[in-house]
């Protein structure tokens, strides 16, 4: 394996590694990014193999949606035939297959064969069938280890690597810093094993003495050398990964530091993967000589059987045909006929049928997502609506579909439309008081320039000073009670203050996040500030008036409202609050990398409100904004459904009776909001009216106490790229992104491009992000919130040293319904094919199947459905959409995952 | 008549014909209650005995306290066994072995005692399917423990006056009388499993089938004969010996203790610790105190009812999933949650958890230990922290970890086997909770 | 009639105990309404009580003949309520029913619920009788059932084979220290016939009643402060907190951030007199709370994740209230307790917010300047700074002595013997 062989391997393997960036920017993305060049099932089950995962959950979960009705019966019985099909087996035994989806059939370890003296007399002369076995990932020979010597090699160096490890990438969690950070890992980690001076474990003195010639110059040579040389028969490429994967957090996080070093929050050091590889793999050679040498194994392979394959005895295949039920009885059915079903069931384990349940309700859920829309399409008459005197532009995001539908139905005057959260502005964000520029557009987007928060009048530096020691006072208290000898002065002083304190946090949450935010107003000094965002006044950045004319186009082109602009127009963008939660950037809004989307909704309303914006939109672009329409800035916060406005210095005071029947509409529809998003929380079941609801989502957003401070995406299953009447009235469960869009004032496609590229990879990547996290949440997602230990400010351990966790919480994705997301766009076949041939990461996920892709023709609405390579017509089956009266008295009580169904009122 | 008293000799008699007609019909019918009827009259005969009399003319004789502890044991494991499981011949070899041991206890000739003490060795040698080692090595420590009760005995044989298994006095003529008792302290101790005799011990628990019918230890004659003879004869005029023997318990349970911890099998370690927590109760009898001796009766009863528990657990897992190594976590929490918490509390009492029978036997006897000797005493304490380590770990790699879920590995258990839990554990916590309820009883023995 | 409200306070939760333990052992189906409620009720009525107590100042419970050996032996339960005990007892009440109200929500559909809030129940009633109790036995069972709940909370996630393991080091630290409690107990009464706490605080009046023994009660004394290290984590045995950071938050929140780690001084505040009236005895408590001051203050330093942090710093708090012990101050250490207890409780409670609390930190920036170097090695040369961190990383050998200094030699021996024994009784030359 030459040196540039070692490079290029290396570079390949990277593409493994998760991408996830440090908690504090997290995104959602698809943790088997590297796996969608090949088709959905094959790339799952690779990964699967990969990482040791599963690729289902267990069978009790989708018997349990099979009799609530989530899973169509048609589905399973092709799926059982196409089982049938690929294992070639005679259809015949689809009955027995029928009934172990029903009764599953789990063969014990032993059974007493006295119990089923009749069956084991004809057992005798079976042929036993193969025991089906799991597959046992990463590296071979420490499993042997692991099982005949009972060595748990990485549990020797895992601790000790991970400690030294996460205090070289610390960003500032200890009080004293690693003093090494500006040399590289290979000396610092010499300096850290020579600090294990007394009493070290004698494994530890042969790494020095391994180290003692490695320098980062040698290092790729010192590699290639112990590649030529492993003591187990295996290929170096499938070593190398294997050792990437084992501890694949801390791996992903410094392939990170080395290949964007631009995420890191404070301080990244030169790091390289190959050094981090090389330390690995001293650590764990010289683990495996100590262990060698201690049991004296003169030679591996005397050790190295791996398990012949197990057969069924006689008890157990008594067992099965005893309980197979009725088909089979002792004294009538021959040999070949039992064969055959002991065949089918030693084949047909738990594994297979709970993928094959899996792929069932995946196809269902696609199923009722296309066919409510068919029928919604042909039985939802369009009432005559008055003449629209407010518009309201919210974000795509599915969260927002609930507030939406409870704005029609309330006012059916109002027209919402969605836009991409970030509305077009990509820009870094330098708040007043942070000095650090945030990125406010998608990661797939280049921020262009720095857009600056500065004060009214000006003022100098006094008023910053009151942030600036807020801050040092909070550090002071947070080193201080670390550790310090001053945490005895703290201890003394503070501690019954915190005794209030902790009290109030957990017994009254709101309460106290109402005062904390009253105490940071009257002790910090009052700033009034403005966002400078025109380019002429200083040198910092901004937008020329071409520029914003530009920004405020696209937004008003994606939405197609380009004429007849009503007098106020509401652009609302979103975030969320929760407090005591790592994952906070999970729940914000992801075009605006997870932060909350106000500077931009501020910065697009100021641009559109301009006079010389206006003129250019009427001399450019042909868009006439008329003089006395307005553009509004507000806010709706997804955790507590508060809604926050802006802009009213801004207003002309004709018009601030208008905005306050607007406003107050927007809040009844938020108060309404949390009324249905309350029927998830167990704690709020038993609520039904709007004030209370809305006081137990307040408290739950600030409740230290609470992992769940909103659900998110949980049951993200759609997305819809079209007019808004396709789906107003439709009642879509808040399983919905709404991505506005009209077709007619879009004929070339342009609009489409930047719609699809900005709607698709995002949705895309939230659910397949949700699906993997929900199917295996020890391997895909990080576990259980409570055990969870903040390591090096950069993502979170288990208990007290492990890997880095990657992905969703358990708590975050316990309600969501593995499932493909199904995107439909109202648009033309061929110009849709031809933009995302256009888009590489599209294509993959389309061309994939990884997400269903579906298109509804612009005038005749025939529905095509993506399969295997081209548009093929979509099949409905005609679906009677239940009529309710409106959201508000359907929802609140029931459970679970609902059907879509017609509401009357809009 | 061979030197039983007349009512024990009418309730052994008929607990006898009982088992034997009990059993004939369980071979036929193969009804369980067959097989239980026995055991559980034994118990209640005997519990009443003990409980029931108040004014009961002189001290109990002490077999009927071992006999409510044999029985008691044996019900348990009886209860325990499969419905379909094993051949005949573990209930015949457990149930002979009750049998003989019970008759042991009243015996009072001593020809009659060692021929029952040999004889109730037999059942148990059948065991060894296979003619190797261990099964040589069992036999060998059995002939020399046989031997050397005889040779005691012989030696202690008044010129004439009563002589009895109760009452053997030391000879004022014969010349080595001191050699006599350290024959019978020898035979005792090998019998029981101390420190350098225990190797028979471990051969037997290699034994196929699992050697449910512990009941041949828990109902161990050495011990018996230990309290019964042994003790008195001691207490006369050989005090000087009582400091040996002590240590030599000491040195035995805290070697068992660290055998244990090393144990690569689940059953070998928790039988080292059984063997440990047994070898520390001889210490409590040397001390020769009141409070000495009903503590470690006491503590006799707790460690028969948790070790059992733990045995029957055992029994449960590896019948189902073959032998069990300690070579890495089983994770069998998630499929058998009830078995795992039953196993955590017998261990858990079998290291003195506070509120169960443990603590206070244990309290009884390191204070009784401590009483006379207290430095070598603290070794006991050491001793006993370290099983509970031991118990801990054996538990953790039983029911701690993940485990692939291509088989299924519950176990249902059946009516029977879960009131034999639930009355370990009421029994346990019972006692633990309201301990002058037996103590009292006790005494009466002492 | 106080006393009766004391035998209340202390059998009320032995009875919410056996109750919800019966519905738990018979597989009752038990909601998750159940025990909160229940917890709930059980803390309101033992504030209630300890607060009509703590008025009275004084109250005794005493059950003479629990256990007893006509004439020789006798096992008394007995316990007292003063004061300094009672403030204890109340800032315990408080911070249980603030961790039950943060568990209700925080371990909703967690698969352990019910252990948890059993563990939690056990910890109830167990804390009271190690505060309250007059003789060495009663608080050896409050001292044992607190060390059990404290192991099975460390490896609450019974998937984690890494939990496990670390909680056997918790486990072995605890068996190690309870010897020194069982061995105060027995030679208590070797020496003096007695295990009654308040007799032994006045230890002259009873070296006089006992001349021929006075000696053995300066090793009682020695015994007790053995007992107190395991618990507080003081400077020899410090490293099982570190590892014992695998439970929930709320139950490490509790146990080592405040009360379980806090019974180390709060024996060592019961055996006051016995201890301050032997010299030797008070310089060892003295010198062992610096030792660990110091070393959990190098430790806390150096250590980059956030429990650990907060775990090695309530370490500090702690030896600093060994410290107060050996100097003899009372009513301030229940205080610097209480006040540790609700701090630390509250910081490991927010301890999954640092991320954003840095984040939302105005200084917290790219290229924002690090903390100081610590004031004791400011004046240091570089390349001693960077020594000594690296020792401090290595927790200056602490982990490795009790690792390959003493388990792992002590295994090899005895693995060496039963390999020998297997051949003399089995035949067989591999591992049996």
């Amino acid at each position: 394996m030459g040196l540039m062989k070692l490079l290029e391997t290396l570079d390949d393997l990277r593409r493994y590694l998760p991408i996830q960036f440090p908690l504090g920017a997290f995104i959602h993305n698809n943790m088997l990014f590297s796996f969608e060049d090949r088709p959905f099932a094959e790339g799952v089950a690779e990964a699967a193999k990969l990482f040791g995962a599963e690729r289902a959950l267990p069978e009790s979960y989708y018997q349990d949606k099979f009799a609530r009705g989530r899973i169509q019966k048609n589905w399973v019985e092709r799926g059982i035939l196409k089982w049938l099909v690929q294992h070639d087996l005679p259809h015949t035994s689809a009955g027995i297959l029928w009934r172990l989806m029903e009764q599953p059939l789990n063969i014990p370890h032993r059974v007493a064969e006295a119990a089923h003296a009749d069956w084991v007399a004809r057992c005798s002369r079976m042929r036993a069938p193969i025991l089906p076995h799991g597959y046992i990932s990463g590296k071979e020979w420490k499993h042997v280890f692991r099982e005949q010597l009972g060595e748990d090699v990485n549990g020797f160096f895992h601790p000790l690597f991970i400690r030294f490890l996460s205090s070289y990438l610390d960003q500032g969690m200890s009080t004293w810093h690693n003093p090494d950070t500006h040399r590289s890992l290979l000396e610092s980690f010499r300096a850290f094993v020579a600090g294990h001076k007394h009493f070290a474990p004698s494994w530890l003195k042969a790494v020095q003495v391994q180290l003692a010639d490695l320098t980062s110059e040698n290092v790729e040579a010192w590699l290639e050398n112990y590649l030529r040389h492993l003591p187990f028969a295996v290929e170096p490429r499938t070593y190398l990964l294997d050792t990437l994967l084992e501890l694949r957090g801390w791996a992903g996080m410094v392939n990170k530091f080395e290949k964007e070093p631009h995420l890191v929050p404070r301080f990244a050091p030169s790091i390289r993967l190959m050094e981090y590889l090389a330390i690995y793999l001293i650590l764990e050679k010289c683990q495996y000589e100590e262990i060698v040498s201690h049991h004296s194994l003169t030679d591996m392979r005397l050790f190295y059987n791996p398990s012949p394959l197990q057969r069924l005895d006689r008890g157990q295949m008594a067992y099965i045909l005893a309980n197979i039920g009725s088909t089979v009885n002792a004294e009538t059915s021959e040999d070949h006929e039992l064969q055959a079903v002991l065949d089918v069931v030693a084949k047909f384990h738990a594994g297979e049928r709970a993928l094959l349940w899996q792929e069932a309700l995946d196809l269902s859920m696609r199923d009722q997502c296309l066919e409510s829309l068919v029928a919604f399409r042909s039985q939802g008459k369009n009432p005559v609506r008055p003449k629209v005197n407010a518009r309201f532009y919210f974000c795509i995001d599915d969260r927002e579909e609930s507030i939406r539908r409870y704005l029609e139905e309330a006012h059916p005057e109002f027209e919402t439309h969605g836009v991409v959260g970030f509305f077009a502005i990509d820009m870094k964000f330098k708040s007043f008081n942070h000095p650090e520029p945030i990125t406010q557009c998608p990661p797939v987007v280049n921020p262009s320039r720095v857009v600056e928060e500065i004060t009214v009048e000006n003022v100098g530096k006094k008023k910053t000073f009151g942030h600036m020691s807020w801050g040092e006072g909070t550090w002071h208290v947070w080193y201080g009670t670390r550790g310090a000898l001053r945490s005895l002065l703290f201890t003394l002083l503070t501690g019954p203050v915190t005794s209030l304190a902790l009290f109030m946090r957990v017994f009254f949450p709101h309460a106290a996040t109402r005062l904390h935010s009253w105490l940071k107003r009257t002790l910090l000094p009052k700033t009034e500030t403005r966002i400078k965002f025109c380019a002429d006044e200083a040198s910092l950045g901004g937008y020329t008036v071409p520029e914003m004319a530009n920004i405020v186009a696209t937004i008003l082109k994606f939405t197609g409202t380009i004429k007849d602009f009503p007098r106020l127009n509401y652009i609302i963008a979103h975030g969320a609050t929760s407090s005591n939660n790592p994952y906070k950037n999970a729940y914000g809004c992801g075009a605006c990398s997870g932060k909350s989307g106000i500077p931009n909704s501020q910065i697009f309303c100021g641009m559109a409100n301009m006079t010389s914006v206006r003129d250019e939109l009427r001399a450019k672009h042909n868009i006439d904004i008329p003089a006395e329409s307005l553009f509004l800035a507000c806010y709706h916060d997804t955790s507590t459904d508060e809604i926050l406005f802006f802009n009213r210095a801004d207003i002309p005071v004709s018009a601030h009776a208008e905005v306050n029947v607007g406003l107050e509409a927007l809040r009844q529809a938020g108060r309404d909001n949390s009324l249905e998003r309350c029927r998830h929380f167990a704690s709020a079941r038993h609520i039904i009216n709007e004030k209370m609801t809305f006081q137990h989502v307040l408290d739950r957003a600030s409740n230290l106490a609470e992992p769940r401070p909103e659900y998110g995406h949980n049951n993200t299953a759609m997305v819809v790229v079209g007019r808004r009447q396709l789906t107003r009235g439709l009642y879509l469960d808040r399983r919905c992104f709404l991505v506005s869009y009209d077709a007619s004032t879009d004929l070339q496609g342009e609009v489409l491009t930047s719609v699809l590229a900005g709607a698709v990879p995002v949705a895309g990547g939230i659910s397949l992000d949700y699906y993997f996290s929900r199917i295996d949440n020890e391997v895909y997602g990080s576990g259980t919130k409570l055990p969870l230990n903040i390591a090096a400010l950069l993502g979170v351990m288990t208990g007290s040293s492990s890997d880095l966790r990657i992905g969703l919480a358990k708590q975050m994705v316990e309600l969501h319904e593995p499932v493909r997301i199904t995107i439909v766009v109202e648009a033309e076949a061929d110009v849709v094919l031809r933009l995302i041939k256009a888009h590489p990461r599209m294509a993959r996920l389309v061309f994939n199947e990884w997400l269903h892709f579906a298109l509804i023709h612009p005038q005749t609405g025939a529905m095509t459905l993506f399969q295997t390579g081209e548009f093929v017509p979509y099949k409905a089956r005609s679906v009677e959409l239940e009529l309710i009266h409106s959201s508000k008295r359907y929802a609140p009580h029931r459970r679970g995952p609902l059907p879509f169904v017609r509401v009357e009122a809009t | 008549m061979l030197g039983f008293e007349a009512d024990n000799l009418f309730l052994l008699g008929f607990w006898s014909l009982l088992t034997i007609v009990g059993l004939a019909l369980y071979l036929a019918f193969q009804v369980r209650a067959f097989i239980l009827a026995p055991p559980v009259i034994a118990v209640l005969g005997s519990g009443w005995m003990l409980w029931g009399q108040e004014a009961h003319d002189g001290p109990l004789n002490l077999g009927v306290f071992f006999l409510f502890t044999l029985a008691l044991s044996h019900m348990l494991s009886l209860m325990m066994l499969n419905a379909h499981a094993g051949g005949v011949r573990i209930k015949l070899v457990s149930v002979l072995s009750m049998l003989i041991t019970g008759w042991a206890y009243f015996i009072d000739a001593p020809w009659g005692f060692a021929s029952l003490w040999l004889i109730s060795t037999i059942p148990q040698a059948f065991f060894f399917d296979s003619k190797n080692k261990p099964q040589k090595v069992f036999i060998l420590h059995h002939g020399i423990s046989f031997l050397a009760l005889v040779v005691g005995l012989y030696l202690l044989m008044p010129a004439q006056g009563p002589w009895g298994i109760s009452n053997l006095v030391l000879v004022a003529d014969r010349e080595h009388t001191a050699l006599a008792v350290g024959l019978l302290v020898m035979a005792a101790f090998i019998r029981q499993g101390i420190f350098p005799f225990h190797l028979w011990f471990k051969a037997s628990y290699k034994t196929k089938p699992f050697p449910l019918n512990i009941g041949f230890y828990v109902g161990n004659l050495g011990f018996f004969l230990f309290v019964k003879s042994i003790m008195p004869l001691i207490e006369a005029d050989l005090m000087h010996f009582t400091p040996f023997i002590l240590s030599w318990g000491i040195v035995s349970g805290l070697y068992f203790a660290n055998m244990s911890f090393v144990q690569r099998r689940v059953r070998s370690s928790v039988f080292y610790v059984m063997l440990s927590q047994f070898s520390m109760l001889i210490c409590g009898l040397e001390v020769g105190s009141v409070t000495g001796k009903a503590g470690v009766l006491f503590q006799f009863l707790s460690y028969g009812l948790s070790f059992g528990g733990l045995t029957a657990c055992l029994y449960l897992l590896e019948w189902n999933l073959g032998e069990l190594k300690m070579r890495r976590f089983h994770g069998l929490q998630e499929s058998n949650p009830f078995v795992g918490l039953c196993f955590l509390l017998f261990c858990l009492a079998a290291v003195a958890l506070p509120f169960t029978m443990g603590f206070v036997g244990e309290d009884l006897i390191f204070h009784a230990v401590i009483e006379k000797y207290p430095l070598v005493g603290l070794g006991l304490i050491l001793a006993a922290a370290l099983n509970g380590l031991s118990l801990f770990r054996v538990y953790s790699f039983l029911f701690r970890g993940t485990r692939d879920k291509i088989l299924d590995d519950r176990i249902t258990l059946a009516f029977w086997q879960k009131a034999a839990f639930a009355m370990l554990l009421i029994l346990l916590f019972g006692f633990g909770i309201y301990p002058k309820l037996l103590l009292d009883h006790v005494l009466s023995f002492v | 009639m106080i006393d009766t409200l004391f035998a209340i306070s202390l059998v009320l939760p032995l009875l919410w105990l056996f109750f919800y333990g019966l519905a738990l052992v018979a597989q009752f189906r038990v909601g998750e309404k159940i025990p909160v409620v229940g917890l709930k009720l059980v803390i309101l009525v033992m504030f209630a009580l300890q607060l009509l107590m703590l008025i009275e100042g004084t109250a005794h419970f005493s059950w003479p003949r629990w256990v007893d050996v006509p004439g020789l032996y006798e096992f008394p339960l007995e316990l007292h309520f003063n004061r300094a005990m009672g403030l204890a007892g109340l800032g315990m009440l408080v911070l249980l029913s603030v961790i039950v109200k943060y568990s209700e929500s925080y371990l909703h559909k967690e698969k352990g619920f019910h252990r948890f809030f059993y563990l939690l129940s056990v910890f109830m009633t167990a804390f009271p009788l190690v505060l309250f109790a007059d003789n060495i036995d009663v608080l050896f069972m409050g001292w044992e059932l607190i060390g059990i709940t404290s192991v099975l909370l460390i490896g609450f996630y019974e998937h984690r084979e890494h939990a496990t393991v670390n909680s056997w080091w918790a486990l072995g630290t605890y068996r190690f220290c309870d010897v020194g409690l069982l061995a105060a107990t027995t030679l208590a009464h070797y020496a003096v016939h007695t295990t009654n706490i308040t007799k032994l605080n006045n230890p002259l009046q009873l070296a006089a009643e006992h001349p021929e023994h006075a000696t053995w009660l300066a090793i009682v004394a020695g015994c007790i402060v053995l007992a107190s290290l395991g618990k507080a984590a003081q400077w020899p045995l410090t490293s099982w907190i570190t590892r014992a950071m695998e439970g929930p938050t709320p139950s490490s929140a509790l146990y080592y951030g405040a009360l379980s780690i806090g019974l180390g001084p709060i024996l060592l505040l019961k055996f006051r007199g016995l201890i301050l009236s032997y010299p030797l005895v008070q310089g060892t408590v003295i010198a062992i709370g610096a030792c660990s001051a110091l070393y959990s203050y190098l430790v806390a330093k150096v250590r980059s994740d956030a429990k650990s942090i907060l775990a090695l710093s309530a370490v500090f708090e702690v030896s600093l209230m060994v410290i107060e012990v050996g100097l003899g101050l009372y009513y301030w250490v229940i205080f610097h307790f209480i006040a540790n207890a609700f701090l630390r409780v509250f910081q490991f409670l927010r301890s999954m917010n640092a991320i954003h609390d840095f984040y939302d930190n105005p200084l917290f920036y790219r290229g924002a300047p690090h903390r100081p170097v610590p004031w004791i090695f400011r004046h240091m040369s570089q390349d001693w700074q960077r020594r000594f961190y690296y020792r401090a990383m290595d927790g200056f050998g602490l982990d490795g002595f009790i690792i390959n200094g003493v388990v792992r030699p002590w295994i090899a021996m005895w693995t060496r013997v039963n390999l020998w024994e297997n051949e003399r009784a089995v035949g067989e030359k591999r591992e049996l």
